[in-house]
């Protein structure tokens, strides 16, 4: 899961990227992009991290605003920014989840939609795969996620031309 | 091509002109500082805009692009001035640059070039220009680490200006702000040292007085302030003039195809275009509360200052402007971009008139 994250901190101006349960659990959190130029909130010297409380304050507010739009019978947001003076919030659901990103004040929201869209592409087809390991299927490893755009798969693509080969045969 | 588009361009200025003379209205001042804005005149632009403000005071349309003429020039000057100073600096510009972006709300750098006047000359004014951004900063903030920065920064100038008052002042300023009027009745009382017998100290003295036996204290201020987002004044400051009427403007975002709504709220009232009844009743509620939960989100994580929240999802795109005092939201069928976008920023801070909720 670090690794489908990993792109995104890559990106200039992008200071943290977190993958959070909706309960506000950072489930993984592959490092901050650049320097802090935001310094919201501090640890609070009982174990709890600057990770863990922005995930807590970000959740929370996603929680106020599932109530908030529910008073105009709307289904929860798939996608949430917050833009201040000094940077900017955006959440984005995936999996289940949500994946957090911290920008600094120069990058603007749109300019992490389409790696924000494969991230979150990616996480989902990953929890597809993990279903079908736990259900036995095949095993998985990261390494072989898919990327954003989709590719043939060299194995089903050799089993193919067998069975068109054995068909000929037959014929 | 540049020759040709130019020759165009003159001749729908005189027919802007033309048209202005003939039916001086809000909508032919709009078009002329346009055409002017085409060209890129932008101290036409922002001539236009007041000859037309003058006319038609309070107008939503020409305050806008008055504004943004003004930022334009803003940005012209900054840039004159950063050169400036790269290559012989002196207070007069330091001074100017960083009352510049102060203005402009560009907090972190109007400190930067504060801190440079401060260490390279020493003077007063560049200590009284790092205090006051400091308390921008927090005013607009509203967090309260910004406002315990302005405190301490204050309480640092007053003793290397222990004869000026304008530091002190300051420090009242933001005390009589958030409620700590315990501590504003102090710095009261060292104003009346330095400057015995000043009529509006005694009876701001006499106003404090009654107050601050019930008055929490600095820490506990703050906290208030973070938490409601709102100063100890801002009642007052809610019963400021209004800019006029905001429904042209909110008519006009609302008429456009794929816009499902638009609103505009200031304080206790909601005017909202594109939804009726009980409907209309339950989005005003909506935006409130993502509103509120936003703003004390964007202090908690030290955004700053929120300038746009945005809400995607089946129901389409939900976006808000907030304002100091006010705030826009247009709900649209598809993504919110370009003049719709614009639109909706420019309903953050008219502090328009707006009479009672209508739908």
């Amino acid at each position: 899961m670090i690794k489908a994250l990993r792109p995104l901190t890559e990106l200039p101006g992008v200071q943290l990227v977190m993958f959070v349960s909706e309960d506000g659990v950072p489930i993984a959190v592959p490092g901050q992009g650049g320097p802090h130029a935001l310094d919201p909130i501090e640890d609070d010297g009982r174990g709890l991290g600057r990770e863990d409380a922005i995930a807590a304050v970000a959740t929370g507010w996603l929680r106020e605003i599932q109530q908030g739009v529910a008073q105009a019978s709307w289904h929860e947001p798939q996608r949430i920014v917050l833009r201040g003076a000094r940077g900017t919030l955006v959440m984005q659901r995936a999996r289940g989840a949500v994946l957090l990103l911290l920008l600094s004040r120069g990058l603007a929201h749109e300019d992490v939609r389409l790696p924000m869209d494969a991230t979150a592409a990616r996480l989902d087809r990953n929890r597809g795969k993990e279903t079908r390991d736990q259900a036995g299927a095949h095993p998985s490893t990261l390494a072989e996620t898919p990327g954003p755009i989709p590719s043939v798969d060299e194995s089903l693509r050799t089993k193919r031309s067998l069975d068109v080969g054995s068909n000929r045969d037959s014929s | 091509m540049k020759m040709v588009r130019k020759i165009l361009a003159r001749g729908r200025l005189k027919n802007a002109r033309q048209r202005l003379a003939q039916d001086p209205s809000p909508r032919t001042y709009a078009d002329l500082a346009q055409e002017f804005a085409q060209l890129g005149f932008s101290r036409e632009v922002r001539r236009v805009c007041e000859e037309g403000l003058g006319l038609f005071p309070g107008n939503a349309q020409l305050t806008r692009l008055g504004d943004r003429a003004r930022r334009l020039e803003r940005e012209e000057r900054m840039k004159e001035l950063k050169r400036e100073l790269g290559e012989a600096p002196r207070p007069a510009l330091w001074s100017e640059m960083s009352e510049m972006l102060l203005d402009s709300g560009r907090y972190a750098r109007a400190e930067e070039v504060a801190k440079e006047w401060l260490s390279a000359t020493g003077e007063d004014d560049a200590r009284l220009m790092v205090g006051r951004i400091a308390c921008q900063a927090f005013f607009s903030d509203r967090g309260r680490e910004q406002g315990l920065r302005a405190i301490s920064t204050l309480e640092k100038a007053i003793p290397e200006m222990s004869e000026d008052p304008r530091p002190r002042r300051l420090l009242l300023d933001v005390y009589s702000r958030i409620g700590a009027w315990g501590e504003a009745r102090r710095v009261v009382s060292e104003l009346l040292q330095l400057e015995p017998g000043q009529p509006d100290l005694e009876a701001r003295f006499r106003q404090l007085d009654g107050r601050a036996d019930r008055a929490p204290t600095v820490q506990q201020a703050l906290v208030l302030v973070e938490s409601s987002g709102r100063l100890a004044d801002e009642g007052e400051e809610n019963r400021r003039a209004s800019s006029g009427s905001v429904k042209p403007l909110l008519n006009e975002l609302a008429r456009a195809e794929d816009v499902e709504a638009a609103l505009y709220l200031r304080g206790a009232t909601t005017l909202v275009q594109g939804l009726k009844g009980a409907t209309a009743d339950r989005f005003a509620r909506a935006i409130r509360q993502v509103l509120s939960s936003g703003r004390t989100t964007g202090r908690k994580l030290g955004l700053g200052q929120i300038y746009q929240v945005r809400l995607e999802g089946d129901f389409g795109t939900l976006g808000i402007a907030p304002g100091d005092l006010d705030a826009g939201a247009l709900w649209t069928k598809s993504m919110l971009r370009g003049e719709r976008e614009e639109g909706l920023m420019s309903l953050a801070g008219l502090n328009a008139d707006i009479g009672g909720v209508e739908s």
